[in-house]
């Protein structure tokens, strides 16, 4: 009995430690199930960083696609784009035999130098760049060198699929693609992080007609370059931009400085009798004179050293109108002594003609004019000498005289149809006026060879001694023609420009604006007339004859008579 | 009571394990999925990048001009081509039906042609502006330049199951002519 008490008790005991035993562990297995389950609970339900972070590196469909964006035209034709290529680089540690491994790359890729690359290869690096975007088939030919040493990166190279069409809108990159001009310099932090296409106010057909046109001309007339522009007179989009001779901006390191000069924004030129346009408006504008005044234009004006005469001389008085048309020197001089000099710079810097352009272009320069506006300057700026500006800078001006006397800073990019930024520069009237004269210089006076049948050209010619180290040169010009059309309603400012165009036997010798540059506006425009949706008009229409025509007659003739129209 | 329960929950457990990895392979399936499809997004997406270029390349203005005047000849449009429906000559008499059919009746008078046939005295009509240009040059049969051809296979279905060199080929072709575009921009336009 005793025997089985103490059985009893001894198993009994055996049994209370094993139950402990079982507490102690059970109870360390429970923490550990709630410590997981707690951790649990935290990374699924409070963590948030998480899941969104594992839907991103999932997802490729949002995702930047190149590491720039590209550049298109207003109707969406690519420009600029960024193409993915391999870059081949190597890495001198893995190489064992340098000479050896140059001599098979060579093979592969002709267009390296051995030596180089032996040279590059035997280096104390771990990377050298041996080529930089390689083609698919390159990148193959080298694979199968099996050489350890070769290794690829994959790059974005810029690529212009247009070539030179707009080299010197779009601009160029450096090889690690930083804008270097143009639109590609001022738009770099745009197109770096940006994943919507920059959309110029271009338009390629525009560009490669004013392109083809003026290209004809500077060879016809053996010109060193030329310029030229196509400004929307409603927004102040440019529609083209040229400047010859130009470059290819995928080879844009072997491009001359001429190449790469854009004459249209970056050169500024005394443009000659193009200013009579300003000089006209702002006589109308503040009143000084009339359609109806006139002027004495006999004798050349000696002042100040200077001898002002005209390049076709009429030798007697001239009403307004025919100082515009036969584009008189004299006449305009002896307006702008009407003005005064303040008036004058006002409404020259209202036109933004003595600031820098708004244009979205690193390729800019400040326009030169006199630091003291003596009566000299005055009446020299009123037939464009003494003052040096860009094309584009007349083109936006003469823009504003005839929208109906709206500024509208010229722009690359697209706009909306009717921006809110003009600031009015002329009256209405002003503006009414200034297209009736402008019109007459193409139908009867110095203008003609810009006529564009049915689209109602008007414009004004100007043609300007170089200066070349402060002293005109005789023989070398700055023509240009500044067209609008068509004059009832303006749409588009056409401007073309020569840089020392030579007379030839088919102008008679003459190298001046209307034989060399208003040719080329007069083509552009029918060539572009059709593709913007401009219908052509019987230009003897008598409704279009009125709104039109000025009454040119001239005053009480002295001297000889005069039956000008 | 206790051994029902036990074989219920045991047979449950065995249940919730098999779903688990069933599930833990699909998610593992689709994520290979993904990643294929990632890297094909990725790979379409590089070559409709070429595509684009070269299409833009090829469609030059200057390429454009060149190959028009080799095949289309056609001329810019002129002011003069262009007219007005209300400029355009009516024919005043009414065009008298010749088919005996349909004998013309007070009630059913011939219709007046308002179409202008033939009117060589009027320069503006549509008539003549289109039949006078452009002339159309019997095209030479047309072989597509190698990298064009080389571009379509790129994306036809076909194409894309070939092996990867015939794949690289295309695509170098095509780089190669937008890379290489060291000479004029016309330069395309010669054969």
């Amino acid at each position: 009995m005793t025997e089985r008490i103490s059985f009893e008790s001894a198993q009994k005991k055996a049994l209370d430690i094993a139950r402990t035993r079982l507490l102690i562990g059970g109870a360390l297995m429970a923490t550990a199930f709630l410590v997981i389950g707690v951790r649990l609970v935290d990374v699924t339900i409070f963590s948030d960083t998480g899941p969104s972070r594992q839907a991103s590196a999932r997802s490729v469909v949002g995702e930047k696609q190149m590491d720039r964006a590209d550049i298109v035209d207003r109707n969406g034709v690519l420009l600029a784009t960024s193409l993915t290529t391999a870059s081949l680089y190597g890495d001198p540690r893995l190489i064992s035999d340098p000479q050896a491994a140059a001599r098979a790359l060579v093979r592969v890729l002709p267009e390296l130098s051995e030596a180089e690359v032996a040279h590059k290869l035997s280096a104390d690096a771990e990377f050298v760049w041996l080529s930089r975007h390689l083609t698919p088939r390159q990148q193959y030919e080298v694979n199968r060198l099996g050489n350890p040493g070769f290794n690829f990166r994959r790059e974005q190279r810029r690529v212009y699929p247009l070539g030179r069409l707009t080299a010197h809108i779009v601009g160029f990159t450096d090889i690690d693609n930083k804008g270097l001009a143009g639109i590609e310099n001022s738009f770099d932090a745009v197109l770096t992080d940006g994943r919507a296409p920059v959309k110029l106010s271009i338009d390629v057909r525009a560009q490669q007609i004013l392109r083809t046109e003026l290209a004809a001309q500077i060879e016809k007339f053996k010109a060193i370059g030329g310029a030229g522009v196509v400004l929307d007179v409603r927004t102040g989009e440019i529609i083209s931009l040229v400047s010859l001779p130009d470059f290819d901006p995928n080879e844009a390191k072997d491009a001359s400085k001429d190449q790469r000069f854009n004459r249209t924004t970056l050169g500024v030129y005394e443009l000659g009798s193009v200013f009579k346009i300003f000089n006209h408006a702002v006589a109308l504008e503040t009143g000084v004179a009339s359609l109806k005044s006139h002027y004495d234009a006999r004798k050349p004006i000696r002042a100040y050293g200077f001898t002002i005469s005209d390049f076709h001389p009429e030798n007697r008085w001239l009403s307004v109108p025919e100082i515009f048309m036969h584009s008189s020197n004299i006449g305009s001089a002896k307006m702008a002594l009407d003005i005064g000099s303040a008036a004058q710079r006002k409404f020259l810097t209202d036109l933004g003609m003595l600031r820098r352009s708004s244009v979205e272009l690193p390729e800019q320069a400040r326009p030169i004019y006199p630091a003291t506006w003596r009566e000299i300057n005055t009446m020299t700026i009123a037939y464009g000498h003494g003052i040096a500006v860009s094309p584009l800078h007349a083109a936006t001006a003469v823009a504003a005289i005839v929208n109906g006397g709206i500024l509208h800073p010229a722009t690359l990019i697209r706009r909306a149809e009717t921006p809110a930024d003009g600031k009015r520069v002329i009256s209405a009237q002003t503006s009414t006026d200034m297209r009736r004269l402008l019109r007459l210089v193409v139908e009867n006076g110095t203008g003609r060879n810009a006529s564009a049948p049915g689209y109602l050209v008007g414009g004004k010619t100007g043609t300007a001694e170089k200066q070349v180290g402060g002293r005109y040169k005789r023989k070398a010009l700055i023509s240009s023609f500044i067209g609008v059309f068509p004059m009832t309603a303006p749409r588009y400012v056409v401007m073309a420009h020569l840089d020392e165009p030579k007379g030839i036997k088919e102008s008679y010798g003459y190298a001046t604006g209307g034989w060399t540059a208003a040719p080329v506006v007069g083509k552009v425009i029918s060539q572009i007339a059709p593709l913007f949706g401009i219908a052509p008009v019987d230009e003897s229409a008598p409704d279009i004859r009125r709104s039109l025509t000025v009454k040119v007659a001239a005053p009480r003739a002295r001297g000889r008579g005069v039956a000008t129209n | 009571m206790k051994r029902p329960a036990t074989l219920i929950l045991f047979a449950l457990a065995v249940i919730a394990g098999g779903v688990l990895f069933g599930i833990a392979f699909e998610v593992s399936a689709l994520e290979e999925r993904l990643t294929v499809l990632n890297k094909q997004i990725i790979k379409d997406r590089d070559s409709i990048h070429v595509l684009r270029a070269e299409w833009s390349y090829l469609n030059q203005p200057e390429r454009l001009h060149g190959l028009n005047q080799r095949y289309l000849e056609l001329q810019p449009l002129a002011g003069g081509q262009l007219s007005e429906i209300a400029a355009l000559p009516v024919r005043a008499t009414p065009a008298i039906s010749e088919s005996p059919d349909s004998p013309i009746s007070e009630d059913n008078p011939a219709p007046v042609e308002a179409v202008p046939v033939d009117a060589p005295s009027t320069e503006m009509s549509i008539a003549t502006a289109l039949s006078a240009k452009p002339k159309l040059k019997p095209a030479a049969p047309r072989r597509p330049s190698p990298h064009v051809r080389l571009a379509s296979q790129r994306i036809s279905p076909k194409a894309t199951q070939r092996t990867a060199v015939s794949d690289k080929e295309a695509l170098d072709a095509a780089l190669r002519a937008i890379l290489g575009n060291k000479t004029s921009n016309g330069g395309d336009a010669r054969r």
